[in-house]
């Protein structure tokens, strides 16, 4: 396999801005797996592939030419054209594509019942924390006074009753029923892949959240065990996700705090919803790539060194750094460390993974990844 | 008993909810009061319960006199009560009668120095702990072998109630620990498990334990096999490295060791045909069935190049019936019916030349209903046990057979979907109808992948799917 004159090599990669370092794309095809789409203003879509020659620069291959480069499973060629139609490139943007292209089944009927599950679970999410919205809504701004159930929406008195409720607190915005309704709608629309407190359910996100901060403790039980230098590499991995889990927390904190104070979120509605929209922009690209790495860990059989060293060695490659511009001064630094240990430590990945054939095996593991990365947590 | 039974398994049960840092403060001290010659107290019955998370934790565990005691075979050790196969290999059955026996016959006042000696040692000092090792290992081959000794040819008491395989294990220990410490040097030497590719620094190392199992005793040869057996990544080196010793110390290995890595290999991979024919017969599953029979293939075939220089006509004779029995399979359990089974899934013209009048309405009606799950998972499933097979089916001789087989099920699902694809109406289909046969043409396309590659494969994409575009929204599931 050769990599077009058109592809490019940065050494010790670490890139500025979210939108530098680029979406991950859950391709399939084992050579580009994980690798990340960015848009550049003069280039267009490109893609950057980590440690594509089993070395430790990225590689950045303009999208167009990734067809004539690779040989790429069907599923990847569909999702290509997707994203090239999309119109911008964020993480949000490139799960919604993968769904689609996943629900068709070109990743296997499991996959495909999985995207669909996963689609419907995104569906579920927006509509709990709409009704939770709702009626912690009323709850506040009544201060207490008056509550609504879900009882209430079985039947019509109910229903007329939340109606009356709604009119009465949206007068208090100089707002009718339906305008603020939909300014809860569109709220929780915007917070649904990450919920708010008090719901009884954990939304997508932040179960992410904690599922980093078991990863990071479970890898760090397995480094302690294993005495080879793969242990340095594997506490590297630790620390990154102890970071990343640690901000990712501090940020939906801050979206949390719209929700316990919904009159000031509502009287000051324009610069909430900016702000809110900025808030979940960030955590969506601070978790991005995050989730194959925790599926990739899990499901590696500790008892088997060989597999876990060669896990870890994956995981390197794919650790997602935090850009410079993105965090504050103080944590540059930490994460400037992290950066170059990253560089450093990195260990050739395994051979079959990068060898440029499709190799079926790896293309189902890669597929079934992919299902049980969507899968939600049991509650 | 069943009150206490009870009473473990709650506390087993809030053993697992502890902290990974609190249970292993809990493991530490009751490690600290186990008796040093193990036994059945209640210290052990919770260590029991707690194993499961010991295992998974891999906690560095108090070192007992026993534990050292088994240290030198603890390779060798297998959970199977019975194992067969590669090499010899110790079934942890046996350690606690081989255990009792040693602690019955020996000197307690010795047991008990070398206990309170390895007290004292912390988990970094291996040196010393080693030292204490050489000691009881030389002691227990001693009282394990004055144990052995029969009276006119029958074991004495102790031994009477023993099951056969512990009785045979307990000798297997006995010869090991006679030379533990040679073979403890060749581990060090061959470093971490597995052991990829023997270097020449490898044989050497092989050589000079060979040197000293000789000068103790040359039938004890057969247990550096066995450990390489065990060291090795891919069993079917072995035969190469024996070679290789013949060639440089011809007079440290005897014919019959020579002899026994090629009789070991090839019972390793009957075993493994063995178990793959047993789970053949289980499974529906035709791609899981294929993942099993690899190991059994590329041993045979490693197997068949070691032997290349050999004059052993009968292990040849052995591989090449077991290269008949895997081929045999594949053609029974992958080969067979694989049209059908990855065809079920597509739309079939009707037979014209047996029903010249016969309308194309079935197949038609057929796309209007989403694919059925069950069918759709057969065909993926054939699908991919034909891919894993390419690999294999030159060196099993089913090459033609098989290409064959696979271009023309390629052709098929071309076919079927083509002639479906022209006789769609789109105009008159509802969205609900349209995603339907959208969503039967995706599986022709991901089973000719699977069969025929990727570019092939998008070819017909692009034939059928332009029709289709845009590509369907995702649809969330239905209540029900």
């Amino acid at each position: 396999m050769t990599v077009t004159a058109s592809a490019q090599k940065h050494d010790n990669f670490w890139p500025t801005t979210f939108e530098e370092r680029g979406a991950v794309v859950p391709f399939t095809t084992p050579v580009l797996a994980f690798s990340r789409v960015r848009s550049q203003e003069e280039r267009g879509l490109e893609l950057l592939v980590p440690g594509l020659a089993g070395g430790r620069d990225t590689y950045v291959i303009p999208w167009r030419s990734l067809p004539s480069v690779f040989v790429m499973t069907v599923h990847d060629r569909l999702l290509r054209e997707q994203i090239e139609g999309l119109p911008s490139s964020t993480p949000s943007e490139i799960r919604h594509a993968s769904l689609q292209v996943e629900s068709t089944g070109l990743a296997g009927g499991a996959n495909a019942q999985a995207a669909r599950q996963a689609a419907g679970d995104d569906e579920s999410e927006k509509l709990l924390t709409n009704f939770f919205l709702v009626t912690e809504a009323v709850r506040q701004l009544s201060n207490g006074k008056l509550q609504i159930g879900p009882a209430d929406l079985t039947h019509d008195a109910g229903r007329a009753r939340i109606k009356e409720i709604l009119t009465r607190v949206a007068g208090l915005f100089k707002l009718t029923a339906d305008d603020f309704y939909a300014r809860l709608e569109n709220w929780a629309g915007m917070v649904a892949p990450i919920g708010v407190p008090g719901l009884n359910y954990t939304c997508r996100l932040r179960q992410l959240i904690a599922d980093i901060a078991g990863y990071a403790d479970d890898l760090e039980t397995w480094s302690d065990r294993e005495l080879s230098d793969v242990s340095d590499s594997a506490r590297v991995c630790v620390q990154i996700a102890e970071e990343t889990a640690s901000s990712a927390r501090t940020l939906a904190t801050g979206i949390d705090r719209y929700a316990a104070d919904m009159r000031g979120t509502l009287t000051d509605w324009r610069t909430s919803v900016e702000r809110l929209e900025a808030l979940m922009a960030k955590l969506c690209w601070m978790l991005d790539g995050w989730r194959p790495i925790v599926t990739l860990w899990r499901e590696t059989d500790t008892g088997n060194r060989e597999a876990s060293q060669d896990a870890v060695g994956e995981m390197l490659r794919l650790m997602p750094i935090m850009p410079r511009r993105e965090v504050g001064s103080r944590a540059r630094r930490t994460w400037g460390d992290l950066s170059q240990s990253l560089q450093r430590t990195r260990v050739k990945a395994h051979e079959d993974w990068l060898s440029g054939k499709v190799d079926i095996e790896l293309v189902l593991r890669l597929e079934r990844f992919k299902a049980i990365g969507h899968e939600r947590a049991r509650r | 008993m069943k009150e206490r039974d009870d009473e473990l398994t709650l506390i087993e049960k809030r053993l697992s909810k502890l902290s990974p840092s609190k249970f292993r403060e809990i493991v530490g001290v009751l490690e600290e009061s186990r008796s040093d010659f193990g036994g059945a107290g209640p210290v052990e019955a919770l260590m029991s319960k707690m194993r499961p998370r010991l295992v998974r934790m891999k906690l560095a565990r108090k070192l007992t006199l026993q534990r050292l005691f088994c240290r030198p075979f603890e390779e060798l050790l297998t959970n199977d009560p019975e194992p067969r196969g590669v090499g010899t290999q110790v079934t942890r059955r046996s350690i606690e009668p081989c255990w009792k026996l040693v602690v019955d016959r020996a000197d307690a006042k010795k047991l008990q120095r070398f206990a309170a000696n390895l007290r004292v040692c912390s988990n970094d000092e291996t040196r010393k702990i080693e030292r204490i090792g050489r000691q009881l290992w030389a002691y227990a081959a001693t009282v394990l072998r004055g144990a052995l000794r029969s009276r006119g040819g029958l074991p004495d008491g102790a031994l009477s109630g023993l099951s056969e395989r512990a009785y045979r294990d307990i000798l297997f220990i006995a010869d090991y620990l006679e030379v533990a410490d040679v073979l403890q040097e060749l581990k060090r030497k061959l470093g971490r498990r597995p052991l990829r590719k023997a270097t020449g620094e490898h044989i050497d190392a092989i050589i000079i334990a060979l040197e000293a199992v000789n000068a103790v005793n040359r039938e004890y040869q057969h247990i550096v096999i066995d450990v390489l057996l065990a060291w090795l990544k891919h069993p079917s080196d072995i035969v190469a490295i024996v070679d290789r010793i013949a060639v440089q110390a011809k007079a440290q290995i005897d014919e019959d060791s020579l002899a026994l890595a090629g009789e070991a290999l090839v019972e390793d991979v009957e075993e493994q045909l063995r178990a793959v024919t047993g789970f053949a017969a289980r499974t529906s599953e035709r791609a899981d069935l294929v993942r099993g029979l690899r190991g059994c293939v590329r041993d045979v075939i490693g197997a068949h190049g070691a032997f290349q220089n050999r004059a052993s006509t009968t292990a040849m004779r052995r591989l090449d019936r077991i290269r008949g029995k895997v081929a045999a399979l594949v053609a029974e359990h992958v080969l067979k019916d694989a049209d059908d089974r990855v065809l079920t899934a597509l739309p079939r013209p009707p037979d014209r030349s047996a029903t010249p009048d016969m309308p194309d309405v079935l197949p038609m009606v057929a796309l209007e209903a989403p694919p059925d799950p069950a069918q759709v998972q057969a065909a993926e499933d054939q699908a991919i046990a034909l891919r894993l097979c390419v690999k294999y089916a030159e060196e099993l001789g089913l090459g033609p057979e098989f290409f064959d087989n696979v271009e023309s099920l390629g052709r098929a699902i071309e076919d079927r979907s083509r002639w479906a694809a022209v006789r769609l109406d789109m105009a008159a289909m509802t969205p609900d109808r349209r995603d339907a046969a959208a969503a039967h043409f995706y599986v022709a396309i991901r089973v000719l992948e699977l069969v025929a590659g990727s570019d092939r494969a998008d070819n017909l994409r692009r034939q059928l799917m332009g029709r289709f575009m845009p590509a369907a929204e995702p649809v969330a599931p239905s209540a029900a």
